[in-house]
């Protein structure tokens, strides 16, 4: 679980410190994973243990 | 005030408020000693998504593309809560942890989600084509809020690594699993 917080973590500094693209591209990162860890939630069916 | 000004006025009062219902989570988890499970922390998780589009709009400038980052991570949250909500729906079921005005906290969740996608579609509407992208320098007001928020997404992280350590968190936790082994593992040396 605590995975979803880091990239949120490491967004919101790439966001603070002026870098547009990545910053968005780890916003969309972090929703990706957000939704991947209700799936596993869901499903109990994906190989992760985060 | 140009619609652009009053975009920006509204993006940082909904940052400040979704750094507010973060902070007040956690009032409640240390105070009154409530750990949120595993579904509360992906909701919060939403919260912070959400945030993050507000954010980008505040630092570079009011763009569609953060809006989309914004709807993304309320479309998620969402779906968290109504997955919680239905876990507790059948009859009898006293729901998890207790209920604030009538409603249990996964149920307010899901209200401000549906919320946040209701008021995204009116700052679209209020996002001036010709304008937008352009940069606003933040205030000092504006400038404080990206900090709070900073500190409620990290202050998250460190819950969350003491609640449940590298693995997965438990689904109804009792204790601070990774502090504990922590002073387990101090105490044996």
């Amino acid at each position: 679980m605590y995975i979803v917080f880091l990239l949120a973590v490491v967004a919101t500094l790439l966001i603070l410190s002026g870098r547009a693209r990545i910053a968005v591209a780890t916003s969309l990162l972090t929703i990706a994973v957000l939704a991947g860890l209700l799936v596993h939630h869901m499903t109990d069916k994906l190989p992760i243990s985060l | 005030m140009n619609l652009q000004r009053i975009a920006f006025s509204l993006n940082t009062l909904a940052l400040a408020l979704i750094t507010a219902v973060l902070g007040g989570a956690f009032v409640e988890q240390l105070a009154f000693g409530e750990l949120p499970c595993p579904l509360c922390l992906l909701q919060r998780a939403g919260l912070i998504a959400v945030g993050l589009g507000f954010l980008l709009n505040l630092r570079f400038g009011i763009q569609p593309m953060h809006y989309g980052v914004t709807l993304l991570g309320a479309l998620v949250g969402a779906a968290t809560s109504v997955r919680q909500i239905l876990l507790h729906i059948a009859p009898g079921d006293p729901g998890y942890s207790k209920a604030v005005f009538g409603f249990h906290l996964y149920t307010w969740s899901f209200l401000s989600f549906v919320g946040v996608m209701g008021g995204v579609a009116i700052l679209l509407c209020l996002t001036d084509k010709y304008q937008s992208g352009r940069p606003i320098s933040p205030g000092r007001i504006t400038g404080l809020v990206m900090l709070a928020f900073l500190a409620v997404v990290c202050g998250n992280l460190l819950s969350t690594l003491l609640e449940c350590g590298f693995t997965q968190c438990p689904a109804d936790p009792v204790g601070y699993m990774w502090l504990e082994s922590l002073v387990r593992t101090i105490k044996t040396y």
